[in-house]
């Protein structure tokens, strides 16, 4: 036991003859055994914390529950147009048909050749074209 | 090397520490049973941890009526001290957390004087070792009281503290240091006195 630890182990008896005169309150057991008979207020706290929640849990799971069950799906837009609407038809003229660039394809492919596509103007209408 | 020792063998906590005997199974027995054994003990550490006397008591017992309230879940009995002194920690930590946020309010609303509960208590404290050791920073205060006073094992004490093994011997170790400059220094203005 090095010097430090035989100060330490002298703190007890010291601080016990601090304590030489120390008088505890008369009476401190009587309260303990008051104490200890009273009803543990953990009931009340279950009352009245976790029945609320639970409460609370249960009404939101509901209200979560009844339109996933009722196949009442609010949230998806129309597949189609109602058939009740008539289709009118549309004051524009129909796209014409545009021609395809023409495609240059050699008769004989070599190893390192590759296909030319040659964009070759055709004339058109006057008419400008809707995009769609 | 551990130097954990059962509860009911060890020689020390004192010349007057009780060996702790087996307990009755009802609670309400088993903590009166308790209480006449380790009450004084307890309030000595708690009136040096929060350093008035009436608080302590009041300390310990709500750390008695909290063994009580657990002792369904205590399921090994012989560990039950060490419950106890684990609550006595929590218990007074808790006081002086409520308490320091009181100080921490009246200065910020610039109060002249503090309750006299806060301004009496100072004087609580019974001598000039329990004043040294009260002085000592929080984990420092706690660990000297538990290995030294308590003589509790490092084991022990790191359970109650909730701290690991390197932390309580380097809290107690510097705690003791610093009580051995205080003291030695309060021994030598005795002496030129």
């Amino acid at each position: 036991m090095n010097d430090s630890e035989h100060f330490g182990r002298s703190l007890r008896g010291r601080l016990d003859d601090e304590f030489g005169d120390f008088e505890l309150t008369l009476g401190s057991r009587e309260q303990l055994r008051r104490r200890m008979d009273q009803p543990r207020r953990s009931r009340w706290v279950v009352i009245a914390v976790v029945v609320p929640a639970a409460a609370a849990t249960v009404i939101g799971l509901i209200a979560l529950a009844v339109p996933t069950f009722s196949n009442k799906d609010t949230t998806r837009a129309p597949a189609s147009i109602p058939s009740s609407t008539v289709a009118t038809p549309l004051p524009t003229k129909p796209t014409e048909k545009v021609g395809r660039p023409k495609v240059n394809v050699p008769d004989r492919i070599g190893g390192t050749e590759t296909p030319d596509i040659v964009n070759t103007p055709v004339p058109t209408d006057s008419v400008p074209l809707r995009r769609r | 090397m551990d130097t954990f020792r059962p509860i009911g063998s060890r020689p020390s906590y004192g010349e007057e520490r009780p060996v702790l005997p087996t307990l009755p199974t009802d609670a309400d027995r088993a903590v009166e049973q308790l209480y006449d054994l380790y009450q004084r003990q307890m309030v000595r550490v708690a009136v040096v941890l929060v350093r008035d006397t009436a608080t302590a008591e009041d300390v310990v017992q709500d750390a008695f009526i909290a063994v009580h309230r657990a002792w369904d879940r205590i399921h090994d009995k012989d560990a039950t001290l060490a419950y106890l002194h684990r609550s006595v920690i929590n218990a007074a930590r808790s006081h002086l957390r409520r308490r320091s946020v009181v100080v921490r309010l009246a200065i910020f609303r610039q109060e002249e004087h503090l309750s006299a509960e806060d301004t009496v208590m100072k004087d609580q404290l019974p001598g000039p070792l329990a004043t040294a050791i009260a002085a000592l920073p929080r984990r420092e205060r706690e660990a000297v009281l538990l290995r030294y006073y308590l003589d509790l094992p490092e084991k022990e004490t790191a359970e109650a503290l909730g701290l690991g093994l390197g932390s309580v011997k380097a809290y107690s170790s510097r705690g003791l240091a610093k009580l051995r400059i205080a003291m030695g220094t309060a021994n030598g203005r005795e002496g030129k006195e």
